[in-house]
């Protein structure tokens, strides 16, 4: 039957600046643009644009803009033209439909409903610039009971292994494999610089790497990719991955053309195999069993290193962190249902899981009403777009987050949502040489650095105007925080008041 | 003039001895240096004499080192007739001049090129309108003839003609030169076919059908038998197949001699050319020389001849200054090998080293023509040794490199010699670095990187 | 002497370095002029080799002791004794090919330039010939793949 698949871009040139130089057509994997010296003409083929926007950066003259493809909805609310859309591509394919990043759909965003605070007269307001402003976060779990010898002014109780954060912000857990080996790099290079820590994903650990191992968090995930006892000990903390927030409740599949000879290597399987990560741990159908995994863990790595478990916001969340953390997890982080990934389901992408604000106030109360906040960090991932989000969700309860999305937007990602084509045009989520060399990772973790200090520097700001001079005063700190068109239960779920309150 | 006492003196003002002087300059900041030279002008290009021609260049432009040159690296310069060396007593360190002065030196460079050799043709000589073309005064007389010839001719409603006598490097670019002017321009040359020396018989044949189309008729396997005409000017020749040509002037270039009569004279030792040692001295104490009088040695087949090339001419001039200055860590002079660079209308002609490789020396060559290029790599024990590259100039440099490397070439694509230029690219990735990376910082890695990374 | 060194591990074969060297090198130095008003006058010094698979951007090295200086028969190709940049004049260069000749990277060119062909090459987008500028392909380049750093060396022969 025929059936036209719209374009979903149409790409917008202006004809007085362009000068057929064919950087465009150079740059453009999908292969829009073609310099067509017959017509004296650049041409595009709007159907393969997705809107990268790498072309319209990389144009010297700035003569190309992309825009959506002009055709007009049915006016219908309920069948619009992309849902249309959706129907024809499964009526013609019979497949499930893939896209990437993070949950675009229209749902609200809580952090954009809470306010910060400021201090006025009663209490000082503090300048970050000339006082000591403290951004540092340890993670891990404190000791029971903290006993000091005053005379030798010594720690007498045993600290366990604790993670040293010099500002508040982690990369999260993208694998070599979804993202490319430079992209890696630029992230472990700015987590080296800032005293932080990137995250390996569950594809291995790449030796080109290992020298970044003490700013590192190995994975270990449902398919134990490149997971061997010294992969465990290369990094500074090991994290089980019992579910991501783009895609709770399922696995993951890296197709076989994907698995190169470096890929193959790190993740130490067949090369052009198939990477099947299961949706469960096939090891893991309670607590008690995960207690046994993070037990194991401590015991490869010698009781060293704390061991974090990642799982995605759902609906019990609370309940299930309770358990995570008595399971002996030092870091618990939790993944909200606007995090980014490298390919998903739309369906479960769009619809599945929880907003991290609401997961995030949930497991910081009920560890407390439990008194077991104190045996474990929390750290919120799943789209911390700014210092702001930062703020808030360290008021709500978390220690510290971790960020992919932002950073990735500071290595050139433009979010198209095309990852899983594997041909990133910006040389991050690719696997594709000459597409993976366009990211030089000493640019990337320069940008990736520079956003960092610049968030930090915000935080400071806005921890100054708070009256406050160090972050952990901050933790869990919601009189700090008020609500805006939030609904009481929303408020109450949040444990903040109302603005005006 | 009276008597002087110099540190150095150069004889000759062109591409060797300028060179020179500037080297021993950079390297000897005190010495006296004078430089005298026979013709009346600063040094200019005197390959230029073609381009001055054919309007291309202009003889303000033809300076080859700009005004105040001879101020700025103080050096003394006379030129003219009265400055020719006459003479030479290696000695007394001593040269006398034309106007009968005496130059006592330290140290003694001669520089004195090559000059036009004249074939004893009938009739030849005290034409006035018979040039050499080797100087600027040649090329005056030369470019005066060819307007006159235009106008005469234009006024008799007749073609206006040009013989050219050889069909070496200056009589074409001659012919080229002067076609501008005239309807005609006939190349004589004696051998089997044009340009013997830097072509082989295809190319030979490539080139003188181009050139063709601009009017200009190349007779190989011809000379003139004799040179007729009324009183002081020629008007026609003699073919030495009988046919007679008209002609409204004629240029003889039928080769140039090393010009070394005043060393050998003095006692110098000749071969081909001068003879000299590695730093450029000639068999006599403190006389140097460096340029088209010196025989050279071929690094590519051994042989000692004269190689009157204007690169050549630096490369030694700058050679024998350096060793006459006393400069430290001064590079031997260890031969050299040709490489030609010339264009003949809008075709180029780049050749390089051995070009008719003898048969059953173990020599293999690579050829394509196709329509106006033609190509030819010369290879010997797998490695480069000559080229023609005749209408495709690209990246002719790079494979000068590679004979002047002895590059091996199994490591080179195929394809990178006949179908396409060779690039950079072609080289492997540590030579490519190693090329094109020179004083590169150390404290960057092979990423740009600061090593701290 | 500051120089330009290309490092291909990081060329991306776009040639954004071409068409800023040849906008640079235009009368109006405007890019739309350039291209579109001006056509084939402005000619670029900088030429990336390859396709995207491995690509290299190459120009003048600024040897220490050039060969087409050497080779130079009109004097229109020098190298500054002060900052060791080499450049071609362009009224006195006559085209005669010897410095492409000799040059071992295929950085001189040939080319048509207001009706005359002259040797064409990289001056570091200097004001004056002989006098160090900020290289605009360094600043178009999006990747560092082209550098332009102090160089250990052979600023002088």
């Amino acid at each position: 039957m025929l059936d036209y698949l719209l374009p979903r871009y149409k790409v917008m040139r202006d004809d007085d600046l362009c000068i057929r130089c064919g950087v465009c057509e150079r740059s453009c994997s999908n292969e829009v643009h073609r310099v067509d010296s017959e017509l004296d003409r650049v041409t595009a083929n709007h159907a393969k644009c997705v809107n990268c926007q790498r072309c319209v950066v990389v144009c010297p003259t700035h003569a190309l803009a992309i825009s959506k493809w002009p055709q007009v909805n049915n006016g219908s609310n309920n069948w619009t033209l992309e849902t249309m859309q959706d129907i024809a591509k499964q009526a013609q394919t019979g497949a499930v439909l893939l896209s990437s990043m993070g949950n675009p759909k229209p749902y609200p965003i809580y952090w954009d409903r809470l306010l910060l605070n400021a201090s006025q007269v009663t209490n000082p307001s503090i300048d970050p610039l000339r006082e000591p402003m403290e951004t540092r976060v340890f993670l891990g779990r404190r000791p029971d009971v903290l006993r000091v010898n005053e005379r030798e002014r010594t720690v007498v109780s045993k600290m366990l292994p604790q993670l040293r954060l010099d500002v508040p912000v982690m990369f999260s857990a993208m694998s070599f494999g979804s993202i490319s080996l430079n992209a890696q790099m630029a992230l472990a290079m700015a987590a080296e610089e800032l005293g932080t820590y990137f995250n390996t994903g569950e594809g291995g650990f790449h030796q080109a790497l290992r020298k970044y191992g003490s700013h590192a968090v190995v994975q270990v995930a449902s398919g134990r990719f490149g997971v061997d006892v010294d992969y465990l000990n290369a990094g500074a903390m090991v994290e089980i991955k019992i579910g991501q927030g783009a895609k709770p409740g399922i696995g993951g599949h890296l197709p076989g053309e994907k698995i190169s000879a470096e890929v193959s290597r790190t993740r130490m399987i067949p090369e052009g195999a198939d990477a099947i990560s299961p949706a469960p741990h096939h090891d893991i159908y309670s607590i008690e069993d995960l207690r046994q995994l993070v037990y194991s863990l401590k015991e490869a790595t010698r009781y060293e290193k704390p061991v974090a478990v990642k799982i995605a916001a759902v609906h019990n969340v609370a309940a299930i962190a309770s358990g995570v953390a008595r399971a002996g997890a030092d870091v618990i982080v939790v993944d909200g249902f606007r995090g980014g990934t490298g390919a998903a389901p739309a369906c479960i992408r769009d619809n599945v899981g929880i907003p991290v604000e609401l997961a995030l106030a949930a497991i910081d109360q009920r560890l407390r009403d439990e008194s077991i906040r104190s045996s474990v960090s929390l750290v919120a991932a799943g789209s911390i777009r700014s210092s702001v989000d930062i703020v808030r969700a360290i008021a709500l309860g978390a220690d510290a987050v971790y960020c992919a999305s932002a950073p990735l937007i500071a290595l050139g990602c433009h979010q198209c949502q095309d990852c899983s084509s594997g041909k990133c045009n910006w040389g991050i989520a690719t696997q594709r040489d000459d597409l993976v060399r366009r990211l030089n990772p000493e640019i990337g973790a320069e940008r990736v650095v520079n956003l960092v200090r610049a968030w930090n520097h915000e935080i400071q700001e806005m921890l100054g105007g708070m009256g406050l001079n160090a972050i952990d005063s901050l933790r869990g700190n919601r009189a700090m925080l008020r609500g805006v068109g939030l609904n009481e239960k929303e408020l109450s779920i949040l444990g903040v008041k109302h603005a005006g309150e | 003039m009276s008597d002087r006492i110099v540190d150095y003196l150069v004889i000759g003002n062109s591409a060797a001895g300028v060179t020179a002087a500037e080297q021993i300059r950079a390297n000897d900041a005190q010495g006296s240096v004078l430089i005298v030279g026979r013709e009346p002008y600063a040094v200019y290009g005197r390959p230029l004499i073609s381009y001055l021609i054919a309007g291309r260049t202009t003889r303000e432009q033809m300076g080859w080192k700009g005004p105040g040159f001879y101020d700025r690296i103080g050096a003394e310069c006379l030129v003219g007739p009265d400055a020719e060396v006459v003479s030479l007593d290696p000695e007394a360190h001593t040269a006398t001049l034309a106007d009968g002065s005496v130059v006592t030196y330290g140290k003694c460079l001669l520089a004195t090129g090559s000059i036009p050799f004249t074939p004893p043709i009938k009739g030849l000589e005290g034409r006035e309108n018979v040039h050499t073309f080797f100087t600027l005064d040649d090329a005056e007389g030369v470019w005066g003839d060819a307007r006159r010839a235009r106008q005469d001719a234009d006024a008799e409603g007749r073609p206006a003609r040009a013989v050219v006598i050889g069909s070496g490097m200056i009589g074409l670019k001659a012919a080229e030169a002067v076609a501008g002017y005239v309807d005609e321009v006939c190349v004589l040359e004696l051998a089997e076919r044009i340009l013997p020396a830097v072509l082989d018989a295809q190319g030979s044949e490539l080139l003188q059908r181009l050139l063709g189309r601009h009017g200009i008729v190349c007779r190989p396997g011809l000379s003139v038998q004799e040179v007729c005409g009324d009183g002081g000017r020629a008007t026609s020749v003699v073919l030495t197949n009988g046919e007679r040509i008209a002609c409204d002037f004629i240029v003889a270039a039928v080769g140039v001699r090393p010009n070394s009569t005043l060393a050998v004279e003095a006692g110098a030792q000749q071969g081909r050319g001068l003879v000299c040692g590695p730093d450029l001295q000639t068999s006599l104490p403190d006389v140097y020389a460096a340029g088209d009088l010196v025989q050279v040695t071929d690094v590519l087949t051994g042989d000692e001849r004269p190689l009157a090339l204007w690169p050549n001419a630096v490369q030694q001039g700058a050679c024998a200054g350096r060793h006459m200055a006393g400069a430290l860590d001064v590079e031997p002079f260890d031969g050299a090998f040709a490489v030609n660079a010339v264009d003949f209308f809008e075709d180029s002609l780049l050749t390089a080293g051995v070009i008719n490789p003898p048969e059953g020396e173990g020599y293999e060559t690579l050829e394509r023509q196709e329509g106006d290029s033609y190509v030819k790599f010369v290879m010997k024990d797998g490695r480069l040794c000559g080229y023609i590259l005749l209408g495709r100039p690209d990246n002719a440099g790079v494979y000068t490199a590679l004979i002047k490397n002895g590059a091996e070439l199994s490591t080179f694509p195929e394809e990178a010699f006949l179908d396409r230029p060779l690039e950079n690219l072609d080289f492997s990735h540590d030579d490519r670095w190693e090329r094109l990376h020179a004083f590169y910082p150390s404290c960057l890695d092979d990423r740009g990187w600061k090593e701290a990374r | 002497m500051k120089r330009i060194y290309a490092l291909e591990r990081w060329c991306i074969d776009c040639k954004r370095c071409e068409v800023a060297c040849r906008v640079f090198h235009s009368k109006s130095r405007d890019a739309v002029r350039a291209y579109r008003i001006e056509g084939d006058g402005p000619k670029n010094r900088i030429w990336v080799e390859g396709t995207c698979a491995a690509s290299l951007a190459l120009n003048c090295r600024h040897c220490a002791d050039p060969a087409c200086v050497q080779g130079c028969i009109s004097g229109a190709m020098q190298k500054n004794p002060e900052t060791g940049i080499v450049t071609v004049d362009p009224h006195r260069c006559v085209g005669c090919r010897t410095c492409a000749t000799l040059c071992p990277f295929g950085a001189v060119r040939i080319e048509e330039v207001a009706g005359r062909e002259i040797a064409i090459k990289c001056d570091l987008c200097g004001e004056r010939l002989g006098e160090a500028g900020e290289p605009r392909c360094v600043a178009a380049c999006p990747n560092r793949a082209l550098i332009y750093v102090e160089s250990e060396g052979g600023s002088h022969e």
